[in-house]
């Protein structure tokens, strides 16, 4: 067989424009579905970081209570008040915690004279937070100290909306937890880049603050984020969680009342208030929610995956047209050398090794394409991330730092080099099996 | 069926206020549930239109008319949009706790709550239905006063449960008819929010109810809407009015 190989191996290069313009084919099939496999997986990661830092942690625990006329409340009581379940639930997994961080968050409309805002008012213990300030990309203005009690970090877009500079008042208004109308008094300490996303794009003000408008008690709160040393922890340490609390039931977990929020789970991105609906089992306490990161990106997991698929298609397309050229080529080069098969087998070569030496040419062929194409994937994928993109704020959240990013895991390129290298096999097999079958004393007497 | 009886007040706006006295005699109490009686249909039914004008210094002067049927014996309620034409056929349905707003675009109703702004106006959706002052308020203090040419008690309320809007609330209430004629909304830190006027009064079947609403925004400068009820009547509603499947059937 070394000696098949070495005569396979020297075959590929007798007819050089030939195997350049196979192989050529093949490394674009190649260097097509590495670039948009490396596209997805560093977009996955740049928009998983981004929405960790967004959200704030790995896994969030909310919590939600029962009023006398059955209103779902949105609050995680202090230990002395109830919460104590949740502090010894969180003891469990303290090791695999790096950071633990509470806030709280309201919808409200900002007001400045006579005009109006949405906004998501996020309440958070700046100063118990070592890691929020130098989150912050400042635009204007400075952060507050730890004396402005009523400070107000604004998005620029919403400052902008307002026509509000540093150091006005802002108005608030918010609602409590059981829905009442409150409003309270801010100075806007500082404005902040956009983050991009509408959907998170919040306010910051002090959680204490926040908590006297919307009517929790001092030292309580509404959300509990968890930074993990190992974010791909996550789901194992929502499940001890999940074991030691109280939660709502399975059934519905997730559930959509009819346009509503799900029965038992708080507004915690500052959903309207909701009230248990007639005939649901009401709860004592409170009833805890926890939900991942892995949970906030099923949906752009989903589309990940999809987009995965769709380069797979392309790649198999591309693939199947290149390979009805091999099927051509290789049928080109039987009747190129059916004397010289001849030959080979009269002086003793097997049908085996005949086949054998057009497989691996063919194999060849395929490797030297694969290579190609993921050295030109590799320097497309180093061009393209080295561009600073000015884009548009939306864009940015897929991107780090203005830059796109490429991860390519290293089993999909071993899945689409082992799929190439098997198209390529199947792709040479017939010719081979025809020129393994030839007649040797016939091959010699062809004019071929 | 309808008859006006109480066009009797000055533009709101334009009131001036007076307290004097502090109305030591007066059983509290006995006053908030006479407010209440007045303003309660029992078990007779309401319908009127409502047409709502919201100026915002912002947004300018948007004009919305809708269709109110009420049923306060079951704390249910129905507003339809007629106009304008982009809102039409979205609906407000009340039955019991639940809340429910249709939207005819998507099909949808989707739970919201009475102390939700209606239709982004000042006024709220509590507005619309029947409360009691009795049951949801403490009175915190009661004086005698003068609004315009009119004696009042300057009731001074505090939310007695988490069911209402505001959790601090004044009253004008007229001292000869028990009718409100003006309220300040206070915020839970107790900050001023909405002033509503309520001019005009009718007598509908059993009931009192204000033919005119004016609500002031007093955080949003120059923002406020007025409300006005016209095709005042207590005939009886058939009691499919007050479903979802009525609500989808009116869009068809």
């Amino acid at each position: 067989m070394p000696g098949g190989l070495r005569i396979a191996f020297r075959n590929t290069g007798r007819q050089k424009k030939r195997t350049v313009l196979l192989a050529g084919a093949i490394a674009f099939g190649v260097l097509v579905v590495t670039v948009l496999n490396g596209f997805t997986g560093g977009v996955s990661r740049n928009i998983e970081r981004a929405l960790t830092n967004l959200i704030g942690g790995h896994v969030y625990v909310s919590g939600t209570e029962l009023t006398e006329s059955r209103l779902i409340v949105n609050v995680i009581r202090n230990a002395e008040g109830g919460g104590a379940p949740l502090a010894a639930a969180v003891a469990e997994v303290e090791g695999r915690i790096a950071e633990l961080n509470r806030r709280s968050r309201a919808l409200g409309t900002l007001i400045f004279g006579s005009r109006q805002a949405n906004q998501f008012i996020e309440g958070v213990d700046w100063h118990g937070e070592p890691d929020f300030f130098p989150s912050l990309s400042l635009t204007g203005g400075a952060l507050p100290g730890a004396e402005q009690r009523n400070a107000l970090i604004l998005p620029q877009a919403a400052a902008e909306r307002l026509r509000v500079a540093v150091g006005d008042q802002v108005l608030a208004r918010v609602a409590t937890v059981t829905g009442q109308q409150n409003v309270g008094e801010f100075v806007l300490a500082a404005t902040i880049e956009d983050s991009g996303f509408t959907a998170f794009s919040s306010a910051f003000v002090r959680l204490d603050y926040l908590g006297e408008l919307i009517g929790t008690g001092a030292g309580e709160f509404q959300l509990l984020h968890l930074y993990l040393r190992d974010p791909r922890q996550a789901d194992r340490v929502a499940e001890v969680l999940r074991a030691r609390l109280p939660t709502a039931p399975e059934e519905q977990r997730g559930e959509e009342a009819e346009g509503g929020p799900p029965p038992g789970v708080p507004g915690a991105f500052g959903a309207a208030v909701s009230r248990l609906p007639a005939g649901e089992e009401p709860w004592q306490g409170t009833r805890y929610e926890i939900t991942t990161i892995d949970d906030v990106m099923a949906q752009a997991s989903d589309l990940f995956r999809v987009l995965d698929i769709v380069s797979l298609v392309v790649f198999l397309i591309l693939l199947t047209i290149t390979m009805v050229g091999v099927v051509n080529t290789f049928r080109m080069v039987l009747l190129e050398r059916i004397r010289e098969i001849g030959t080979m087998r009269a002086v003793g070569m097997q049908r085996g090794t005949v086949r054998a030496i057009f497989l691996m040419e063919a194999g060849f062929i395929g490797l030297l394409g694969a290579l190609a194409g993921l050295v030109l994937a590799a320097v497309a994928m180093l061009v393209l991330s080295g561009l600073t993109l000015d884009t548009d704020s939306p864009l940015q959240f897929f991107l780090d730092d203005g830059r796109l990013t490429f991860a390519v895991p290293p089993l999909s390129i071993a899945a689409n080099v082992a799929i190439l290298l098997a198209l390529s096999l199947l792709a040479a097999l017939i010719p081979a099996r025809r020129a393994a079958g030839m007649d040797p004393a016939a091959a010699l007497r062809s004019s071929t | 069926m309808t008859r006006r009886y109480a066009v009797a007040v000055l533009c709101a706006a334009g009131l001036l206020a007076g307290t004097g006295l502090p109305a030591a005699d007066v059983d509290v109490q006995a006053l908030l549930v006479e407010i209440d009686r007045q303003r309660s249909f029992g078990d007779q039914d309401f319908s009127a239109v409502l047409t709502l004008i919201s100026e915002d210094p912002e947004e300018g002067v948007e004009r919305t008319v809708a269709q109110q049927f009420r049923r306060d014996a079951d704390d249910a309620f129905l507003i339809l949009i007629r106009d304008p034409a982009v809102q039409r056929g979205q609906g407000y349905l009340r039955q019991g706790d639940n809340l429910w707003f249709y939207d005819p675009e998507s099909r949808k109703f989707s739970h919201t709550s009475l102390k939700e702004a209606f239709q982004d106006t000042d006024a709220r959706n509590s507005d619309f239905g029947d409360f009691s002052f009795a049951e949801d308020y403490a009175v915190r203090s009661i004086e005698e006063g003068t609004l315009g040419r009119y004696a009042v008690y300057v009731l001074d309320l505090q939310a007695a449960s988490d069911e209402v809007t505001y959790p601090f609330l004044k009253a004008w209430v007229t001292r000869e008819a028990s009718l409100v004629l003006k309220t300040e909304d206070y915020s839970l830190t107790e900050r001023l929010m909405r002033t509503s006027y309520y001019p005009r009064y009718a007598r509908v079947g059993s009931a009192v109810v204000p033919t005119e609403m004016i609500f002031v925004d007093e955080l949003v400068e120059g923002k406020k809407t007025r409300i006005s009820m016209t095709d005042l009547s207590a005939a009886a509603i058939p009691d499919s009015v007050f479903t979802k499947a009525y609500v989808e059937r009116a869009n068809r």
